[in-house]
């Protein structure tokens, strides 16, 4: 157990030295800007996850991640407000929406809050779209994001233009998530999410709010979702409604289930795997490249119900099973 | 002193009275048979008791205080713990963590100190887990600590669902049914381990139709029939009593 703990933590450390130097072994634009894409939906599909582990689908998801995307352009294009104040706003904010929503409708479960964050999706996706567009910009969006930038006066002057920089921002913000979210998992509160998914009559029984402990686990989510809205928007530098609008949490989702639903390292896996493969290898199929995504996706989840995070158990039960043979 | 009284208790499921102007009371350090044949209310009362359901008439008292219509964690977190009819545990975790999460409201891990890690909330994590050891041992589960709890066999399960409701520390233990599906054996073991949990000062509220069964260890029985008392008393009189005896087989020929 001690042993193969050592070996998980020399791979992850290899993962990020790997990470930190991808830079200097490609200056290709498009990959950089690929991985960066990754970046924030590892936070987007981690956010899911959390909600996920109290056992809800929160099918607004990327609405919520559009509220952090709004809020942050607000705070820095309307309020002056610099990127490094507004990206921990904007997450606070749509944590904040968040728990009013959850305390409204977490009292439902299952099918029932699915169609509660169903309809929300398409309300604020209404309300960006018709509503206020002076300020949310309509249908069109709102375009020319500033990039952020971080100005010590006369000592130095750093723009993330290129997607150098803002590779190391994405990266820099993906690990923290992972850590927290990791951390979350372990402490006493993450065992408790997990219970409510397990059995939300026994928690409740044995004298713990059921209610308390979900609205802060969809406070938690949201908030890592406002903070990719957040990045997302300042690194694309247009946001319309429809970014995140309802189907665009479906790809998420597929990330989660993929990877490894209720695990941390799960939405990485997933999100890295998936996004890589269509972004990377699939493009030269063009016509049938969805066709194949989707039989990829089939097929894991067929045959890996508990995604491709459960690769290393699998193999070592084969060994297991071989082993009694060979003796 | 009264642990628990109910002052008539009334459900109503749109035209069905299932339990109709229902009173009685359990005393400190006792344990009491809610019995009747099937379908005559006992569960309908468990559940309003421990806050699952909401009574459309009368008072529930817990020790003085007034819990009718409480939220369950509420009720819990005085004192009143209850099992399931069904078993109910968190299959996918360990034992012993079944048991720690039992444990969790009487610690004083706040959230903030939980997510933080704090060396207090170290200290909390190390005293649950000891008082969590403390219960398997004393339920017979303490070499299984480790397992996943769907890997139990029944009887261990149904075990573990009551070392979970001790870890919560209850005054008054709620048991919904403990005995079904257990076979001789199981079931002498688990009334002897009642029996135990009474003399370390709680009183158990004991809920069953197998009425053979609890007649050796209840002070006292109340009988329900189609959501009425009809009997109460000691278990020997009750079973002695015509009413009684009526519910149970139909009326003589």
């Amino acid at each position: 157990m001690h042993e193969k703990s050592r070996i998980k933590g020399v791979i992850l450390a290899a993962i990020v030295v790997l990470l930190v130097a991808m830079p200097g072994f490609t200056k290709e634009p498009y990959v950089l800007h690929i991985l960066c894409l990754i970046g924030i939906n590892i936070i987007l599909a981690a956010s899911l996850n959390v909600i996920l582990n109290i056992g809800e689908l929160n099918l607004a998801q990327a609405a919520f991640m559009g509220i952090g995307a709004y809020a942050s352009t607000f705070l820095v294009m309307r309020l002056g407000l610099s990127f490094w104040v507004a990206l921990p706003l904007a997450s606070v904010i749509t944590a904040a929406v968040s728990l009013l929503i959850g305390l409204l409708t977490l009292r439902f479960r299952g099918a029932y809050f699915l169609l509660f964050t169903f309809l929300f999706a398409e309300l604020v996706r209404i309300l960006f779209s018709n509503f206020w567009i002076g300020i949310f910009g309509g249908i069109p969006g709102i375009t020319n994001i500033p990039k952020p930038r971080i100005d010590l006066g006369s000592i130095a002057l750093i723009t993330f233009d290129s997607k150098m920089e803002f590779y190391y921002l994405v990266l820099f913000l993906t690990m923290l998530t992972i850590l927290i979210l990791g951390r979350i998992d372990r402490s006493r509160t993450g065992m408790i999410f997990n219970a409510i998914s397990q059995s939300e009559s026994l928690v409740e029984s044995i004298g713990i709010s059921t209610m308390r402990f979900k609205v802060l686990g969809v406070a938690i989510g949201c908030f890592f979702a406002g903070m990719a809205g957040s990045l997302y928007a300042h690194f694309v530098g247009i946001i319309t409604p429809s970014d995140f609008a309802v189907h665009s949490v479906l790809a998420p989702i597929a990330y989660v289930v993929v990877g490894g639903m209720g695990t941390v390292l799960g939405p990485v896996i997933g999100t890295s795997f998936l996004m890589a493969l269509s972004h990377f290898f699939l493009r030269e199929l063009g016509f049938y490249e969805l066709l194949v995504y989707g039989i990829i996706i089939v097929v894991i989840i067929r045959f890996m119900p508990e995604g491709l995070i459960s690769i290393p158990r699998m193999v070592s039960s084969w060994f297991a099973e071989f082993r009694p043979a060979s003796r | 002193m009264k642990m628990l009284e109910t002052r008539n208790l009334t459900k109503r499921f749109g035209g069905l009275v299932a339990v109709n102007g229902l009173a009685f009371h359990l005393e400190q350090g006792e344990i009491l048979g809610l019995i009747g044949p099937n379908g005559a209310g006992k569960t309908t009362v468990f559940n309003m008791i421990t806050g699952a359901l909401r009574p459309s008439a009368g008072e529930i008292f817990f020790r003085d205080g007034r819990i009718t219509g409480l939220k369950p964690n509420r009720i819990a977190r005085l004192g009143a713990v209850r099992t399931f009819q069904l078993t109910n545990l968190f299959p996918e975790m360990t034992v012993l963590d079944n048991v720690v999460l039992g444990t969790h409201h009487k610690s004083k891990i706040g959230l903030f100190q939980s997510l933080a890690a704090t060396k207090q909330a170290k200290d909390c994590e190390v005293l649950a887990r000891k008082q969590a050891r403390g219960i398997l041992e004393f339920m017979d589960l303490a070499d299984q600590c480790d397992a996943l709890a769907k890997n139990l066999p029944h009887g261990q399960q149904r075990r573990l669902e009551m070392s979970i409701a001790l870890a919560a520390d209850p005054q008054l233990l709620l048991l919904d049914e403990p005995l079904q599906g257990m076979n001789q054996d199981e079931v002498r073991d688990m009334l002897a381990r009642i029996e135990k949990i009474r003399g370390a000062g709680r009183s158990v509220l004991l809920v069953e139709h197998n009425m053979k069964a609890v007649t050796n260890i209840c002070d006292r029985v109340v009988v329900l029939d189609f959501g009425r008392k009809i009997a109460e008393g000691p278990p020997h009189a009750v079973m002695q009593d015509d009413a009684v005896i009526e519910a149970y087989l139909g009326i003589e020929a």
